[in-house]
């Protein structure tokens, strides 16, 4: 399954493939991106690791029940849980829902890869690498969530240098948590 | 929608993409373009989770409300101080006294403790009103930057700037003394 090609694909190409090897594929293969959306829009750990869980037991249920009409279009549908997961977490109401699904969740969480955190001694190191400008421009981005306008005024630049700078440095930092790992 | 550049993704996970949801729906069907989209998010991830040398009040206060335990250590300008690092003790803040209340702009110069290496912070955060700049030191500073650090502050008042310098030696109970 790549490019957000459907389960079933493989599933009916591959008589030995089985549903526990199609759903546990879905579910290597999509976890991280999830996990990734949920950081983004929540922007906690424990919230993003139980909107995986949601997602992927919603797109579980539905694959099994037939409700996913184009499953060629499997990215689009998780995605779209992920979204509509996200408004219900943000109104509280899928941290009632989660209680009821801990039983249930055993099956997807068996499937659900491991984290791979980066380790905060190496953040720090590598931000020790980063130029003045581009650690002050990574921090104040991430740590007290400016946007480029409030660090352009404080830095007596323009915004566009700062998105500049900004991305120009993730990607330094980026390749040293990789020599890092 | 063609493969995003790095410098798109960033500035999805920065919040100033112009159109996200074309963006993300387009990384949630592309393997690539996940890949490097959870790459990043783990370095983000990562970032936010970050006690940088110099820190904000509110930085402070949220890493208080986390349960840390924290000793505060005023240290004046010129005159040598002493943080212990107890083994009851998680962060070490050193708060750096001055009068901010003209500043327009405060740069730091943490200089290591042997003289080797010098790291320049910009336009860092400080409180005006309180006349503070905070200095968050962590245990394994203790083997990452060895000896004892010193902080010189560049405080910009009318587009002048003048220089205060800061010394803290840190013990460590289990030292010897």
């Amino acid at each position: 399954m790549r490019n957000g090609g459907a389960p079933s694909d493989t599933y009916l190409r591959d008589t030995t493939w089985t549903v526990a090897d199609d759903e546990r594929e879905l579910c290597v293969q999509y976890a991280p991106r999830i996990r990734a959306f949920g950081l983004r829009h929540l922007r906690d750990a424990s919230d993003a690791d139980d909107l995986v869980q949601h997602v992927l037991l919603a797109v579980l249920s539905a694959l099994r029940a037939g409700r996913i009409e184009d499953p060629s279009r499997i990215g689009a549908y998780v995605i779209g849980t992920c979204r509509n997961a996200v408004m219900d977490m943000r109104r509280g109401v899928a941290r009632q829902r989660r209680v009821a699904e801990r039983d249930a969740a055993g099956k997807a969480l068996g499937y659900i890869p491991a984290w791979d955190a980066v380790d905060h001694v190496h953040v720090e190191r590598c931000l020790g690498e980063l130029e003045a400008r581009d650690r002050t421009v990574v921090l104040s981005s991430f740590l007290e969530d400016k946007d480029a306008d409030e660090i352009a005024r404080v830095l007596e630049t323009t915004a566009g240098n700062v998105r500049v700078i900004r991305h120009r440095a993730l990607a330094r930092l980026h390749d040293c948590l990789e020599r890092c790992a | 929608m063609s493969h995003p550049a790095f410098a798109e993704l960033v500035e999805l996970w920065c919040g100033d993409a112009p159109d996200a949801d074309a963006l993300e729906d387009h990384v949630f069907a592309c393997d690539a373009c996940a890949a490097a989209y959870t790459r990043l998010g783990a370095a983000c991830e990562a970032l936010r989770a970050v006690i940088p040398p110099v820190i904000s009040h509110a930085h402070r206060d949220r890493i208080a409300a986390a349960g840390a335990r924290i000793r505060l250590t005023p240290v004046d300008a010129g005159v040598d101080a002493e943080a212990v690092f107890a083994t009851d003790v998680d962060l070490l803040v050193h708060v750096l006294k001055n009068d901010l209340s003209r500043a327009e702009r405060v740069d730091l110069t943490l200089i290591v403790g042997d003289g080797s290496r010098e790291l320049a912070f910009e336009a860092i955060p400080f409180d005006a009103r309180a006349g503070e700049v905070l200095i968050a030191c962590q245990r394994h500073y203790r083997y990452t930057v060895p000896g004892d650090p010193r902080f010189v502050l560049t405080i910009t008042e009318g587009g002048v700037p003048r220089r205060a310098s800061y010394f803290v030696h840190h013990r460590f109970p289990d030292d010897p003394v």
